[in-house]
């Protein structure tokens, strides 16, 4: 068992740009550094790494000091045990895929033979092995980031770092490789820290999630709890409305804690996250008549006005927010406190396998 | 939509060309084909071509292995006066190889700011002599070296050189394997720049090594000599030159420039 990483990171840049973050990161949990391009996430990463100097800053994996700036502690980044995956392409182009992973194995003295046999064995683990031969350049962008991840893995790194890992990808190789990530990621037993811009991913990936903007954390939390409850409105723009992570128990059906939805048909037995955007949900006084599948009572917990519409806040079985228009609210009666009935069409309900 | 080229752009174009080309048929058309087998043999042209693949190479070695960390100095450390050190470091480029070969006379010459302490500690003494020659050759292309490779190493993307150091290489480690490699091509480029431009020096060679035949005449200075004594073995030698560039030329056009 390997241990948690402990970061602090203080870098100020002639530009006036700063970086101020404290984090960490247990072993076996993946944190999700989450923020706007530009943030500094990437730099933060690099500065764990040992690839950024900091100004002020403190990481340790464990016991073990890699940065301290107080001690004049630096350990450099070859000697760090960090395996790093980047957003774009960064396999060396003149090596092929096999030279690629065996890499790090023979700069840390290992023979060439036994190099290649094991980076044989990770390129097999990760279900790629059949690429050992090809050159980089023909690879897709899903193939080129497991290479990526199998290259970072092979020298058995204590901390795993991934900067925007499925950024780069169009949108069908980004579900798989993400959903690829997860699992992979799961099996590794020291800290998982994953940079991206995008809440989706870290909601997929993550179990806690540091939100990050200028160069300051703005939240942090459990993934659930933050996505539920975002502590500001900043926060809750960035984040999107109503992700939730669900699990598909028959082909029409989805359980999002003690909610039970009827969805568009299905594979049973997976995990997803469910987006239900606030403009698709329904609101009525009493029990709707018709077609919508799924509706239940609930009680208002919140009202905001903004941008013209009301945001309706509504409670427990299956927190949610919705959006009607002020005419439509005051015609309904809104207020917090009060009874109202939800209701939301099958079709309107966007799931995604993760 | 195609218009017609001005005539006048064609013209000049033509002209500009064949600038270029009449010299060449004029020297070919002057080929004594059925003596050049004798002419070669010559060992005078024999000496000549020995020393100067001899210090031209000993020059792309030198410029190298000097060459490349300047390169790197230059595109990726930071200090004051970097600006001005380029600078310097192309002046051999623009100036008259003349002045450059006086210059080396007035560091390394018997008499001079280097060369006498040199001479007093070791008896050794620089000019006049094949050591003179690859100095008069490395300090005439070692810009063309250094600037081609500097911008190879601007151009190489250093987040290669993280990940391989987030691998578990060490920096040499990481030179060896990722850097060198990747700027293979501008390496290439610059060594073959170098070589060619060491092998065509004239000027700075006869200011600084002279003129001896079998120790210091270099092709160029057989040629220019030959022209006053036989013009037959000068045109010899000079097609043996052209046939080098021409292949140079070649080289790099298949293997760098093909894609453009």
């Amino acid at each position: 068992m390997t241990d948690a990483l402990r970061a602090e990171v203080v870098i100020r840049r002639h530009d006036g740009f700063s970086l101020d973050v404290a984090f960490t990161a247990p072993s076996g949990e993946t944190v999700a550094l989450l923020g706007p391009n530009g943030a500094g996430k990437s730099t933060l990463l690099g500065a764990v790494a040992g690839l950024v100097t900091v100004d002020r800053g403190f990481v340790s994996v464990g016991d073990r000091v890699l940065t301290d700036t107080t001690n004049g502690v630096l350990v450099p980044p070859e000697r760090r045990e960090m395996g790093m995956v980047f957003q774009e392409s960064l396999l060396f182009p003149h090596l092929d895929v096999l030279d690629n992973v065996a890499f790090g194995l023979r700069s840390t003295g290992r023979s060439t033979g036994e190099a290649n046999g094991l980076a044989r064995r990770w390129l097999e683990r990760l279900g790629v092995g059949g690429l050992a031969s090809r050159r980089v350049d023909g690879l897709s962008g899903g193939e080129i980031q497991k290479v990526a991840l199998a290259r970072a893995l092979a020298t058995s790194p204590v901390v795993l770092l991934l900067d925007e890992p499925v950024s780069a990808l169009d949108m069908s190789a980004r579900l798989e490789t993400r959903r690829f990530l997860g699992d992979h990621l799961g099996r590794f037993r020291g800290p998982r820290i994953v940079v991206t811009h995008d809440p989706t991913e870290a909601f997929v990936l993550a179990d806690r999630v540091l939100i990050i903007e200028e160069g300051r954390v703005l939240q942090e939390g459990p993934t659930d709890e933050l996505f539920t409850r975002p502590a500001t409105q900043y926060v809750a723009d960035l984040l999107g409305d109503n992700r939730l992570r669900g699990r598909r128990t028959d082909p029409t059906t989805v359980w999002v804690g003690q909610a039970e939805l009827t969805v568009v048909e299905g594979q049973t037995g997976e995990d997803v996250l469910v987006t239900i955007r606030p403009e698709v949900i329904s609101f009525f006084p009493a029990q709707p008549e018709g077609s919508p599948r799924n509706r239940w009572q609930t009680i208002v917990t919140g009202l905001e006005r903004r941008h013209g519409v009301v945001r309706v806040h509504v409670g427990d079985p299956l927190p949610l927010v919705g959006e009607i228009t002020p005419s439509g609210a005051s015609a309904l009666g809104i207020t917090p406190g009060a009874d109202i009935w939800v209701a939301i069409k099958a079709t309107e309900i966007d799931v995604i396998p993760v | 939509m195609n218009r017609p080229v001005p005539r006048l752009i064609v013209l000049l174009g033509v002209v500009g060309a064949l600038f270029v080309i009449l010299p060449i048929i004029g020297l070919v058309d002057r080929v004594p084909w059925n003596r050049l087998g004798s002419l070669l043999a010559d060992p005078v042209v024999l000496d000549a071509l020995g020393l100067s693949l001899i210090s031209s190479l000993g020059a792309t070695a030198v410029v190298l292995v000097v060459g490349i960390p300047l390169a790197w100095l230059l595109a990726r450390a930071s200090f004051p006066g970097r600006g001005l050190l380029r600078a310097v470091v192309t002046l051999p480029m623009v100036m008259p190889p003349v002045v450059g070969g006086a210059a080396l006379l007035f560091a390394f010459g018997r008499s001079g700011l280097v060369g006498a302490p040199l001479d007093t500690a070791t008896g050794i003494v620089l000019p006049y002599s094949l050591w003179a020659v690859v100095m008069a050759n490395s300090f005439i292309a070692l810009p063309f070296l250094v600037l081609t490779i500097e911008a190879g190493f601007r151009s190489l993307d250093s987040r290669y050189e993280g990940v391989a150091a987030t691998l578990g290489a060490g920096r040499w480690t990481v030179i060896r394997r990722v850097t060198l490699p990747l700027i293979g091509p501008s390496l290439a480029t610059g060594a073959v720049l170098a070589w060619a431009r060491a092998l065509g020096e004239f000027g700075a060679t006869v200011t600084f090594a002279g003129n001896l035949g079998g120790t210091t005449q270099t092709m160029p200075l057989a040629v220019f000599v030959a022209l006053e004594s036989d013009r037959d073995a000068a045109v010899a030698l000079s097609l043996i030159l052209v046939v080098i560039s021409l292949a140079v030329l070649v080289l790099l056009r298949d293997r760098w420039w093909g894609a453009r």
